[in-house]
C-alpha cells in the first residue's frame, strides 16, 4: 500500500530524526551527570520530528495531525521568489562563499577580500569589470582602514603568512 | 548623586567629551547597521584603545557606542530583512512586511523612537533602583535562572506561529548545538569530536551571525536582481506617523521596556530573548494579534523598546556587584579593568563619576542616534535598489572581518559560514532559524542553572517552586503558554455570541 | 586591483617586520600572547606591561598582545609552546592554573615543565570568606561544621577549585563544590546570596565585597595579612599554607637560547619598575622575579599542587 508523501517536508524530518537519533546515542557515552538534559532534548526532539515526518503524509490521520501543528499565521519572514531557485544556482552560491572561506585561511583578509570580490562579482554577479574593480577595491580599503589603522586591529594573515 | 550627575554633564560638554560621545554613536551605528557585527564587537575593538584614556571620556565613548546600536541594526533589519544584530532580528517580523508595503518610514519612525523611548525609560529605572541594587540582583539565583530559561523557551516557540511544530524542532536542535563543548557544571566534555575549537562550545556571535547575514546573503546571491522588488520599498516617508505611533501604543511600549530593562538585568539572558519576549507580549495585548507577522506597527515598537531598554537592566547586575548582564556588558567590564576602575561592589560607591558619565552618555546616545537615524535613512534605502551581487560580497566580507576582530580566532569565521549554510537549509525546509538561535542562547544557562540548583538544594527538586521569585516566575511562564489558548477561546466565545 | 592588494600586503607586511638595522635580539615585532579573551586580569597585565617594554627592550621593536583564548587557557599556551624558540612569541601564564591539567592527568598540548621560565611579573594570594551574616567565625567552626561547606567555583580544576580542596585537606574540614559559576565575582555573589557558605578567592577581590560589608575574611593566604583584623594562615598556624594563590610568568616556547631569555628577563624587569607600570601596582600585585628566580617559583608551586593531587582529581 502506497501513500502520497509530500517528499520534501517528509525527508527534512527524516534527517532532523536521523540527527538526533545520533546525537542521542553520542549524549549516551557521557557519565550520568553530564548527559541528563541532552538525552532528555534528543528524546524530545525524535519524539517532535517523528510528529513532522507523520504529518506529511496525505492521510486522513496526517491531514489531521498537520491541522494541529499548523497554524494560519507565519510569522518566519521568508525570501520573495526564492523558492525556484535552481539548485545550481545554490550550489554556486554555497561555493562561493566556501571558496572564500579557504582563500581566507590561506592567505588571509587583506589579500583574499578584493579577490572574492572581484571574481563573484565578475562571474557569478555578471557585473562589468570596473564595477568589480571598484567594488572591490573599495570594500577592502575600508576594511583595512577601519580595522589596520584605525584600531590597529591585527588581521587574519592566513596560514600561509604566519597565521594560527 | 546629583553631584555626579552634574559632573558627568559638564563632562559631555566639554570638547573632547562631546567628541567621544559622537564618536562612539557613529562607531555604534554603524556597527549596528553592519550585519553581524554589533556592540560587543565594537566594544572589544575599542578596547585597547582606551588604555591610559580618561575614564570619564572613555565613559562617554562606551555610552555612545551602547546606546546606538540597536538604532541602526533596526534599520537593516526593516529595509533588507537582514538583522543588524540578533536583537533586532525580531524588528523583521513586522519590519520588513512594512517596507514591502511602502511603509518603511513609518517602521523606522517606529523603531527608532521606541528605542529612545525604550533606552530612557531603561535608564530611568536603573536610576529608580539604585538604592535597592544588591536586593534586586540578589533575588535571582540558579532557579530563577533556570525559569527565565524556560519562560524565554516558551515565548519563543509561541512566536513562531503558523511554523509551530517545525519551530520547536529547529529549538531542539539549537538546544542540542548549546551542549557542544567543555560543561563546567559537570566537569566534562561533549561532542567536540576532539576539536580544540569547540571545547568552549559554539560562540554566540558567529552562530548568530552566519544564520541571519550571511544566510540572507547566500539566499539574496541565489535569487539575484535587487532586494527591493517594488520601488515603492524606497520611498521613505510618514516617518512622524511611526513616532507618533510610539504614543498612540503607549502601552505597548511601556510593557517592552520594562521587560527588556527585567530581561536585560538577567547574566545570559540578553537581548535577544528580550525582543522576542516583548514581540510575544505585544502580540498578546494587541487590539489585532492575526495582523502580526503581516507589518502590525506594534511587532516593530514592542521589541525595538525591549531591546533598547536592556542596556539600562544590564547595569544593575554590573553596578551592583560587578557582574555582567550581557555579551556586551562582559566587554565593557575589561574597558573598566582597563582604564583602572576595578567592577565590583564598590564600583558604585568608589567610582560614581565614571559610573554617571556612562549613564549620562547612554541616555544622550539614545537620542542622538535616533536623529542621526532618522536623517540617514533614505539615502540607506537606496541600497535596496543596488544589486545584490554588490550588496552581498561586501556584507559577507565584513561581517566575516567583524566576527574574527571579536575574539581573533578563525574558528569563528568557519562557524559563521557553516551556521550561514545551515540557516540557508533551515530557511528552505521551514524550519524557523530564530527558535534554533534562541535555544543556543539559553540552553547553556538552563542545564546549568538547573544542576545547580539541584546541587545548592543537595538534589531536593522542591527548590523550583520554594522560593518565592521562582514560583512567580513559573507562573509567568504557565500564563504566558495558556494565554493564546485562553485568548482564542475568549475569540470564538465573542463570535458565537455575534452569530446568535 | 592587484596593485592595491599588492600595496595593501606590503603595507601589513611592513607593520609586522619593521627593518631589523640593530644586531641581535629582538630583531622584530614580539607577539605577547594572552591565552584569554580582552578584557580581565591578564589581558589587563599584558596590555600595561607592553608599552614599557618596548622601551626597554634594547631594539626598537613593537611589543603586541595577541588575544588567544579558548579550552580555558590551554590554546594559547599551547600556541606559545609550538612556536619558534627565537623569543618573538611569548605569552602569560598563571600557575598552577597551567599545570593543573598535568597534575589531574589531563591531556593537553603542551608540557607545563618544558616551557621557558621568563620571569614572573605577579602574585596573588587568596582569603577564605563568609558571608556578613554567617555563623562562621573561625577555622574551628568550619572543622565542627559536621556536614559539608558549600563552596562555589567556576569550575572542576579552575585555581580556586584547587586551592579550596588544598584548604579542606590541610585544615580538615570537608566540602560540597557548586560549579559552573561564570566568574569570580559571580560564584562570591552567589555566596552573598545563599547558594553556597563561603568563597575562597584573590584578596584584592574579595577585600572590596569585605569594604561593601556583604562578606567577612576568615584568613588569608598572605604571609603578613592585608586586611584590618583578619589574620594570616601562618599567624593561624598553619604555615604550608602561606603563599598559596596564582601567579603570574611570562613564558616562552622550550629551548630558548640563554641570551635572549636574559635580554627578554632583564628588560622586564626594568619595565614592570618603570613609572608607567608602577602606577598600576595597587591592582597589579607585582612581584618581579627574573628568569632564574621565576623557574624556581614555578617548581615550587608545581611541587606543592602536586603533592595535593588527589585533592585535584574530580569526584
Amino acid at each position: 500500500m502506497t501513500f502520497a508523501v509530500r517528499q520534501r517536508e517528509f525527508w527534512a524530518a527524516i534527517v532532523v530524526l536521523a540527527l538526533s537519533v545520533g546525537y542521542l546515542l553520542w549524549a549516551k557515552t557521557y557519565p550520568p551527570a553530564a548527559n541528563a538534559v541532552p538525552v532528555l532534548v534528543a528524546w524530545a526532539t525524535i519524539v517532535l520530528s517523528i510528529i513532522d515526518a507523520v504529518s506529511q503524509f496525505e492521510t486522513p490521520v496526517g491531514r489531521w495531525v498537520r491541522r494541529l501543528v499548523t497554524a494560519e499565521r507565519i510569522v518566519e519572514w521568508k525570501m520573495q521568489g526564492d523558492e525556484d531557485a535552481p539548485l545550481t544556482r545554490i550550489v554556486l552560491a554555497v561555493a562561493w562563499i566556501s571558496g572564500y572561506l579557504v582563500a581566507l585561511f590561506l592567505i588571509g583578509f587583506i589579500i583574499a577580500t578584493p579577490i572574492y570580490i572581484f571574481f563573484y562579482m565578475l562571474i557569478h554577479g555578471g557585473r562589468s569589470l570596473r564595477d568589480s574593480l571598484l567594488a572591490a577595491a573599495g570594500t577592502t580599503l575600508a576594511i583595512w582602514l577601519i580595522f589596520v589603522v584605525l584600531f590597529r586591529y591585527p588581521l587574519y594573515p592566513g596560514v600561509l603568512f604566519g597565521g594560527y | 548623586m546629583l553631584e555626579s550627575t552634574l559632573a558627568a554633564l559638564q563632562v559631555m560638554f566639554t570638547l573632547s567629551g562631546a567628541f567621544f560621545l559622537f564618536a562612539g554613536v557613529v562607531v555604534g551605528l554603524i556597527f549596528g547597521i553592519v550585519p553581524g557585527i554589533g556592540g560587543t564587537t565594537a566594544i572589544a575593538l575599542l578596547m585597547p584603545l582606551t588604555l591610559g584614556m580618561d575614564p570619564r571620556n572613555a565613559m562617554m565613548l562606551m555610552g555612545g557606542i551602547m546606546g546606538a546600536v540597536s538604532a541602526g541594526g533596526s534599520i537593516t533589519s526593516i529595509l533588507i530583512n537582514t538583522p543588524g544584530g540578533a536583537p533586532n532580528a525580531a524588528t523583521c517580523f513586522d519590519g520588513y512586511p512594512m517596507a514591502q508595503q511602502g511603509k518603511a518610514g513609518a517602521a523606522i519612525g517606529a523603531a527608532a523612537a521606541a528605542s529612545t523611548l525604550g533606552g530612557l525609560f531603561g535608564i530611568i529605572l536603573l536610576i529608580a533602583i539604585i538604592p535597592v541594587l544588591k536586593q534586586v540582583v540578589l533575588l535571582f539565583g540558579p532557579p530563577e535562572f533556570f525559569m527565565l530559561a524556560l519562560m524565554g523557551l516558551a515565548a519563543v516557540a509561541l512566536s513562531t506561529g503558523g511554523q509551530f511544530l517545525r519551530g520547536l524542532i529547529a529549538g531542539g536542535i539549537g538546544l542540542m548545538l548549546s551542549f557542544v563543548g567543555y560543561s563546567g557544571v559537570s566537569g566534562t566534555v561533549r561532542f567536540t569530536g576532539g576539536s580544540e575549537y569547540l571545547w568552549d562550545g559554539i560562540s554566540l556571535i558567529p552562530a548568530l551571525t552566519g544564520m541571519f547575514a550571511i544566510t540572507e546573503m547566500i539566499a539574496l546571491s541565489i535569487v539575484g536582481g535587487t532586494i527591493s522588488k517594488d520601488a515603492t520599498t524606497t520611498r521613505v516617508t510618514g516617518v512622524m506617523e511611526g513616532v507618533w505611533a510610539c504614543f498612540k501604543y503607549w502601552k505597548t511600549l511601556l510593557q517592552g521596556s520594562a521587560i527588556g530593562t527585567v530581561i536585560g538585568a538577567i547574566p545570559g539572558l540578553g537581548g535577544t530573548v528580550a525582543a522576542f519576549l516583548s514581540y510575544t507580549a505585544a502580540m498578546q495585548i494587541s487590539k489585532s494579534p492575526e495582523t502580526f507577522g503581516r507589518g502590525n506597527i506594534e511587532g516593530v515598537i514592542g521589541p525595538e523598546a525591549a531591546n533598547n531598554s536592556k542596556d539600562g537592566g544590564s547595569l544593575i547586575p554590573t553596578l551592583a556587584f560587578g557582574i555582567p548582564g550581557s555579551a556586551e556588558m562582559a566587554v565593557f567590564l575589561g574597558v573598566l579593568v582597563l582604564i583602572g576602575v576595578e567592577p565590583g561592589p564598590m564600583l558604585l560607591i568608589q567610582n560614581e563619576g565614571v559610573v554617571f558619565s556612562l549613564i549620562i552618555a547612554l541616555s544622550a546616545s539614545c537620542i542622538i542616534a535616533t536623529v542621526i537615524t532618522l536623517l540617514v535613512t533614505r539615502p540607506l534605502a537606496m541600497i535596496t535598489l543596488v544589486d545584490v551581487h554588490i550588496v552581498a560580497p561586501a556584507v559577507i566580507a565584513v561581517s566575516l572581518v567583524g566576527v574574527y576582530a571579536l575574539q581573533n580566532s578563525f574558528g569563528d569565521v568557519v562557524m559563521a559560514v557553516l551556521f550561514g549554510i545551515l540557516g540557508y537549509v533551515m530557511m528552505r525546509f521551514g524550519f524557523p532559524r530564530i527558535t534554533l538561535v534562541i535555544a543556543l542562547v539559553l540552553g547553556e544557562l538552563a542545564e546549568r542553572s538547573y544542576h545547580q540548583s539541584l546541587r545548592m538544594a543537595d538534589g531536593d527538586w522542591t527548590v523550583f517552586f520554594t522560593r518565592t521569585t521562582s514560583f512567580v516566575l513559573l507562573l509567568l511562564t504557565v500564563a504566558c503558554l495558556l494565554w493564546p489558548a485562553v485568548q482564542t477561546l475568549r475569540r470564538r466565545a465573542g463570535l458565537s455570541k455575534r452569530a446568535v | 586591483m592587484f596593485k592595491f592588494a599588492l600595496v595593501a600586503a606590503v603595507g601589513i607586511a611592513a607593520t609586522w617586520a619593521l627593518p631589523a638595522n640593530a644586531a641581535g635580539f629582538p630583531e622584530k615585532n614580539i607577539d605577547f600572547i594572552i591565552p584569554f579573551g580582552p578584557g580581565g586580569g591578564f589581558d589587563r597585565t599584558v596590555r600595561i606591561i607592553s608599552p614599557a617594554l618596548e622601551k626597554t627592550l634594547p631594539n626598537k621593536v613593537e611589543v603586541v598582545p595577541k588575544n588567544v583564548p579558548g579550552a580555558g587557557g590551554a590554546k594559547g599556551l599551547a600556541t606559545v609552546f609550538r612556536a619558534k624558540p627565537d623569543g618573538h612569541t611569548i605569552a602569560i601564564a598563571n600557575m598552577p592554573g597551567a599545570a593543573i591539567p598535568a597534575i589531574t592527568g589531563e591531556p593537553t598540548e603542551y608540557e607545563v615543565d618544558k616551557f621557558t621560565w621568563i620571569a614572573r611579573l605577579a602574585t596573588e594570594e587568596y582569603m577564605l570568606a563568609v558571608p556578613a551574616k554567617s555563623s562562621i567565625r573561625t577555622i574551628e567552626d568550619l572543622q565542627k561544621l559536621g556536614r559539608p561547606l558549600k563552596v562555589p567555583s567556576t569550575d572542576f580544576g579552575s585555581t580556586a577549585y584547587a586551592a579550596s580542596e588544598i584548604f579542606g585537606q590541610v585544615l580538615k574540614f570537608s566540602m560540597q563544590h557548586l560549579v559552573g559559576y561564570k566568574g569570580t565575582n559571580d560564584y562570591i555573589v552567589a555566596v552573598i546570596r545563599g547558594d553556597g557558605e563561603a568563597a575562597v578567592a584573590p584578596v584584592a577581590t574579595l577585600k572590596q565585597f569585605i569594604q561593601s560589608g556583604d562578606m567577612r575574611a576568615i584568613f588569608t593566604t598572605e604571609e603578613k595579612s592585608s586586611v584590618e583584623g583578619v589574620k594570616s594562615i601562618g599567624e593561624l598556624g598553619y604555615k604550608e599554607l602561606v603563599g598559596l594563590g596564582v601567579e603570574r610568568f611570562v613564558v616562552g616556547p622550550p629551548g630558548m637560547p640563554a641570551e635572549t631569555v636574559k635580554i627578554l628577563s632583564d628588560s622586564l624587569m626594568k619595565a614592570i619598575a618603570s613609572p608607567e607600570a608602577q602606577a598600576h601596582a595597587d591592582k597589579e600585585g607585582f612581584a618581579p622575579q627574573p628568569a632564574d628566580k621565576a623557574k624556581v617559583s614555578a617548581d615550587q608551586t608545581l611541587a606543592l599542587y602536586s603533592k595535593y593531587k588527589s585533592a585535584l582529581i574530580k569526584k
